[in-house]
């Protein structure tokens, strides 16, 4: 008997998953779009069964996450649970109708997860990490929003990066630059039009800290060797100049070598800055 | 492709009886319950459909995930389906669920409002408070209507309690749960009547003895504390929908049903619904008050689920569908500044039976009944004598099941029920929740659903036939009695104003197995009829 549930990564950079999206409101059945700090908001995802049997009262548990890089199912928060059932080959989108009103931490950087299991017949792996981009049950949707002002070409966004293990871990950090047609696969959840121009960044990089005024460190594109105790956190900000409409940035997350977290940032034109997340 | 509706509320099912409860209000401190849900085609036809609930909004409600299956879904035609669920940690408020309607042309999402209550035993006052998002409703009853002899040792389990087969006098309720909290207070008020709901009876006790020494409620001292306070005349309704009145009766069903499972489970004798003005005569008739009897086992459940149905019935007849006293109370006493705020409302009320409590009938009842308002400026009183009728009606029903069914051959026990409305019209499809109670002779319970949706055992959707079967075993040889119980259902529109949904109540008996005479003697518990099982 084969039943294998998916809730689909991101192609090039997994956290920006089309599977996973909110409806901000009080109508769970809304248009998409981006969460509103201190306004109620649900959580979908689209779950397929790429197994050659059927499945019926497989669950799907929702969680919103902080920081939006490294961590697992103990420090993630359990939004709700969802049934669905599901012909093989069949694909459908899951609604948590337990509403999340995000919050203010982070800067306002949360992330957004769902994964897809039956207890019996395809169930998740055992340990408390999520492995999303291994694990096919498990999507994580990480993007930010970011309105830079017209007369400022300046932007910059904070974030923590959490060491969820007991001892301490060194992650390596990066910046890098997308493009805006990334996110076309995300589109129809975002609630809101993508500017179709392009634009590039200069002086792109992060430093350490959460205010990017607070003295005169160089940005870095990116840095090697960021320790952090046993179940602590650091705090990085991402800034950089915008040059023409919009940009897409990626910030990619490592340790011992491989990808175990990220965010993406689209940078746009806006009357005000002002963050948003999807 | 077929597009599929849920036409009424969703509504629960407690797991001691299985009776929907007043207006299908779902309460918390019973914790395990069924979520019920007619489902219909509205437009067109499907063949194998399935149904399961998808999420619910309120996290501390635990569905037990259930996949339910219909061969062929024609127009029109409502499906019953249930699922469990554990309300234990549900917060009270209206809460939604979405459900899942899948057919081969695709998947349809249904979302539909449940209420949700919490009681609590609340040991200052010896009562239970009640909240919804609306306020919290307090109340105490003072006093009710009894059998002089209410032959709780019938079964002879009791012997203890007995002298010359009377039960010896009985603590009052405020007494006895001041005490039991007294006892349980490293066990947060645990023990008391709720402890029973909550704690359920492990299953059907086929020596689970039914005595019930008061039956209706009489006399209840409530308070409404309305969160926020509110300017002006009225305030809301809980839920924004039903009538405080709908609270006190779930708060009368519920405790009744407990204080059964109390004596069956302890038999102390010392924990009884009522309270200090137990009588047994009913005001100013001179008539006495019958005696609610079961031979024990599965009877004694049906008798239970019965009495407390009856006392719901009676409770929502007393303060009338229309409008309930609260209502009126508010009605009469318009505050003297729109600046005030009412922070209380008390509801003093006796009950005046003043013929038979019979489900389903027209009987009259009257209250007396004294409201009070309080506001930040001042206290505004009215007092009124009403009578009122009950308008759960049922003219007649008629049930036709064979007596004998030979289960060697493996043949089907196929009951099939008619409900005529007041008018002589026949209920159909989703009006009613009705169930079969089948009782064996060693006590057993075994309880089905009727349906008129023309699939299994049933020959026609919406003939106003509803229709159940149940296979007997080999192990179920001899006598068994059946009851065939059939409640409303709240069919109001969602969208209908608060006011007005509020006079639609759902949850109501109409089957008039259990009649509270006032002639003495024994309650009538006539059972629809007896199979005999061969095995």
């Amino acid at each position: 008997m084969s039943v294998q549930l998916e809730i689909q990564d991101g192609s090039t950079y997994w956290w920006l998953s089309p599977d996973v999206w909110t409806v901000p409101g009080e109508d769970p059945e809304g248009v998409p779009g981006l969460p509103i700090v201190g306004q109620p908001c649900y959580v979908w995802a689209r779950v397929h069964n790429t197994g050659t049997d059927a499945v019926t009262n497989a669950t799907v548990r929702f969680y919103w996450a902080n920081p939006a890089v490294g961590f697992d199912r103990n420090s993630a928060n359990h939004i709700g649970n969802a049934n669905v059932s599901l012909n093989a080959g069949e694909t459908k989108e899951v609604l948590c109708l337990v509403s999340w009103t995000p919050v203010w931490v982070n800067d306002g950087h949360e992330c957004v997860l769902a994964e897809a299991f039956h207890a019996a017949l395809d169930p998740l792996p055992a340990s408390p990490d999520f492995n999303v981009p291994t694990d096919r049950h498990v999507a994580q949707r990480n993007l930010t929003i970011l309105e830079v002002a017209p007369m400022t070409k300046n932007f910059s966004m904070s974030f923590e990066i959490h060491n969820t293990e007991r001892l301490p871990r060194t992650f390596a950090i990066k910046a890098e630059v997308g493009k805006p047609a990334e996110l076309r696969p995300l589109l129809k959840q975002l609630g809101r039009d993508i500017p179709t121009g392009t634009g590039k960044v200069a002086k792109m990089g992060l430093i350490k800290g959460r205010n990017a005024c607070d003295g005169d460190e160089t940005p870095q594109p990116s840095m090697d060797r960021i320790e952090v105790a046993g179940g602590g956190r650091t705090g990085l900000t991402l800034t950089g100049e915008l040059e023409g409409e919009a940009a897409l940035l990626h910030v990619v997350q490592e340790a011992d070598g491989r990808d175990i977290g990220g965010l993406s940032v689209l940078v746009m034109q806006g009357k005000e800055q002002k963050k948003g997340r999807a | 492709m077929a597009t599929f509706a849920i036409p009424n509320r969703p509504f629960a099912t407690e797991p001691v009886t299985g009776l929907m409860t007043p207006d299908g209000i779902f309460e918390a401190a019973i914790g395990q319950q069924n979520i019920n849900a007619h489902v219909q085609s509205s437009s067109g036809s499907a063949s194998n459909v399935q149904v399961y609930i998808e999420s619910v909004s309120d996290p501390g409600i635990v569905i037990t995930p259930a996949t339910h299956f219909i061969g062929t879904a024609a127009a029109g035609v409502a499906h019953l389906f249930s699922w469990q669920a554990d309300f234990t940690g549900a917060s009270p408020g209206k809460h939604l669920v979405s459900f899942i309607v899948e057919t081969p042309g695709g998947s349809q999402r249904i979302i539909k409002k449940i209420f949700v209550t919490k009681i609590a035993f609340n040991p200052v006052t010896g009562g239970y408070s009640v909240s919804s998002p609306e306020g919290v409703l307090d109340a105490v009853f003072t006093g009710a209507l009894g059998p002089k002899n209410p032959l709780c040792c019938s079964g002879g389990k009791r012997g203890e309690d007995c002298e010359n087969g009377l039960c010896r006098t009985r603590e009052t309720i405020n007494t006895a749960l001041r005490t039991a909290a007294t006892l349980a207070e490293d066990d947060k008020n645990a023990r008391n009547l709720l402890h029973y709901l909550s704690r359920g009876f492990k299953g059907h006790d086929p020596n689970f003895v039914f005595c019930a020494p008061q039956v209706l409620i009489t006399d209840i001292e409530a308070a409404v504390t309305p969160t926020p306070p509110f300017a002006g005349q009225y305030g809301d309704l809980p839920f924004q929908d039903p009538w405080w009145k709908v609270i006190l009766a779930i708060l009368a069903f519920l405790l009744l049903v407990a204080a059964a499972i109390a004596e069956a489970v302890d038999g102390s004798g010392t924990i009884t619904p009522g309270a200090s003005g137990t009588h047994d005569l009913p005001s100013g008739s001179g008539g006495s008050c019958c005696t609610p009897t079961a031979s024990g086992g599965g009877t004694s459940y049906v008798a239970a689920a019965l009495v407390a149905a009856a006392a719901a019935v009676a409770t929502v007849a007393v303060a009338s569908d229309v409008r309930d006293p609260f209502r009126k109370g508010q009605d009469h006493t318009a505050p003297d500044t729109a600046t005030e705020l009412t922070i209380a409302e008390k509801l003093s009320m006796k009950a005046i039976y003043t013929d038979e409590v019979i489900p389903g009938k027209p009987f009259n009842t009257g209250i007396e009944y004294k409201y009070t308002r309080i506001t930040t400026a001042k206290s505004y009183d009215y007092a009124a004598t009403e009578t009122s009728a009950n308008v759960h009606l049922l003219d007649k029903y008629v049930i036709d099941a064979p007596d004998v069914v030979r289960a060697y051959k493996r043949e089907l026990f196929v009951v099939k029920a008619q409900f005529y409305d007041a008018n002589k019209k026949l209920f159909k499809g989703s009006q009613l929740f009705v169930q079969c109670y089948l009782i064996g002779p060693a006590g057993q319970l075994r309880v089905f659903a009727l349906q008129d949706n023309g699939l299994q055992a049933d020959a026609t959707s919406n003939d106003g036939t509803y229709t159940g079967a149940f296979r007997f075993t080999t192990d179920d040889k001899g006598l068994w009695k059946y009851f065939v119980l059939a409640q409303d259902v709240n069919t109001a529109d969602p969208n209908l104003d608060p006011e007005e949904a509020a006079q639609i109540i759902g949850g109501m008996i109409l089957t008039d197995q259990l009649s509270i005479t006032f002639t003495g003697g024994t309650c009538p518990l006539v059972a629809d009829g007896d199979v005999n099982v061969i095995v």
